[in-house]
């Protein structure tokens, strides 16, 4: 099944044709709304879909999405997200189920985002000649950070060294149906800390590679990782070093100096590469409960 | 010649006797096997979270005949087309399986299941699979039951049918 059946299979049938004719635009993002028009989000505009959604075809959409087994994909909707086969994201906005202080459920969803998910082998040609240390693939969302981290992990797979890789929501490797390389261990579903541990403990790779630092149970991983005398590859959301410095995960991050370069990459899909340098009043600092 | 149309007559009626036993013993083993399914699909669903389409092909896999022929169809209705809900997948599948025709009390027990399936969180779907089961425990023994009383009465009803018969021709 390609990129757009799997995208049209969730959408009612009268959309269909409309969607097909904007394909070959390379819509980047769906936005679906109750009592909306959907909402195509192109490079350079916007077009919309009629008739406006209702109520009952979102949460039909959603009951497509997981497949009509929302059991199975209970602790990615927790956190709002559903990944689709092909690494396609939907995001769901609705009513929280709070216990214990918790989200244990999201129901009647009010609005969905389905960010569509493009491989674009090669993109990442020229930056894995420059990646001989541990590098932060820098940008904001949409930039294509985790499309460079996939292309990054399989020229360095395929250039002979074994990667491991971290794939928490499945995206990178689009639950294994992209290719990642031929050396690439991939763990699934597991949390990225968790995750770094165990393919640093059981897979021995040169590299480990993971989508989105989020949390300093990361950062902790990370650290563990960086001093074992594996080389780490990762994305952040940053729009910039300067934006990088200025939240308090991402000083850490850099404080630790686990990474030794940062590719910043921009909307045009540029990037520049630049070395981390560890800020002067924090260069021996740690982060709370670091294990340095 | 006579001889032999009366052994004829004789053995075609006992053999509609012996045949309608054998569909008990028949339905035993449907029964049974729906309820291995249920517990794989329990298993499947709670400690690892399979997703619906896959653990009806896991379920054909483990079962054979029209089980077998049931879930596979279930399973490539779901994985083929989005809009298929377990409930349409498996009216798909019984219409393939006439072991359990319309009406069927283990067909109802089945669709009433399939209605449930996919739509709640975990614990749900698993007291969901319960009270199927607990329900085609309940007909399985009354089948069984059925089965212990009525067979030997069923095999001989029809000897005794064929003989009568063969008697009142001669």
């Amino acid at each position: 099944m390609n990129d757009f059946h799997v995208i049209a299979a969730l959408l009612p049938p009268c959309y269909e044709p409309r969607l097909r004719e904007l394909w070959p635009r390379r819509p980047q993002e769906l936005r679906l709304l109750e009592g909306r028009p959907v909402t195509v989000r192109l490079p350079g505009g916007e077009a919309a879909l009629l008739p406006p959604l209702t109520q009952g075809q979102l949460e039909e959409i959603l009951q497509r999405a997981c497949r009509f087994s929302s059991y199975a994909y209970q602790e990615t909707l927790c956190q709002g997200y559903v990944t689709l086969e092909g690494g396609h994201r939907l995001g769901v906005c609705g009513f929280g189920v709070v216990q214990a202080g918790q989200v244990t459920a999201l129901r009647s969803p009010t609005s969905l985002n389905l960010r569509i998910a493009r491989a674009i082998p090669g993109c990442a040609g020229t930056l894995v000649e420059s990646l001989k240390v541990s590098t932060l693939l820098l940008g904001p969302p949409g930039a294509g950070k985790t499309t460079l981290l996939r292309d990054c992990v399989r020229l360095i797979s395929n250039g002979g060294q074994w990667v491991g890789l971290a794939d928490e929501r499945g995206e990178v490797s689009a639950q294994m149906g992209l290719d990642v390389g031929q050396r690439t261990d991939v763990l699934l579903n597991v949390p990225k800390a968790e995750a770094v541990m165990m393919l640093l403990r059981t897979m021995s790779p040169d590299w480990i590679a993971l989508d989105e630092i989020t949390a300093p149970a990361d950062l902790r991983a990370l650290e563990q990782a960086a001093y074992c005398g594996v080389k780490l590859l990762a994305t952040a959301h940053a729009d910039g070093l300067e934006d990088l410095q200025r939240r308090p995960l991402y000083r850490q991050l850099t404080a630790l100096g686990v990474f030794d370069q940062a590719a910043v990459l921009r909307p045009d899909k540029s990037y520049t590469l630049k070395a981390l340098q560890l800020p002067t009043d924090t260069q021996n600092g740690r982060w709370p409960g670091g294990s340095k | 010649m006579r001889m032999a149309g009366v052994v004829l007559i004789i053995l075609s009626a006992s053999s509609v006797g012996f045949r309608i036993a054998r569909g008990l013993g028949k339905r035993c083993k449907l029964l049974r096997q729906l309820l291995a399914a249920l517990t794989l699909l329990k298993q499947e669903i709670g400690m690892c979270a399979t997703p619906l389409p896959q653990a009806f092909a896991l379920m054909a896999v483990a079962a054979d005949g029209p089980l077998e022929t049931l879930f596979s169809v279930a399973a490539r209705e779901m994985d083929r087309n989005r809009w298929a809900s377990p409930l349409v997948a498996i009216k798909k599948g019984l219409t393939q399986t006439p072991e359990l025709p319309e009406g069927d009390p283990a067909t109802q027990t089945l669709l009433e299941l399939a209605a449930r399936l996919g739509k709640y969180d975990l614990e749900s779907q698993l007291q969901g699979i319960d009270l199927a089961s607990m329900r085609l425990s309940e007909e399985l023994s009354r089948v069984e039951r059925e089965r212990s009383t009525r067979s030997k009465t069923y095999q001989t009803l029809g000897i005794c049918a064929g003989l009568a018969l063969a008697i009142l021709l001669m």
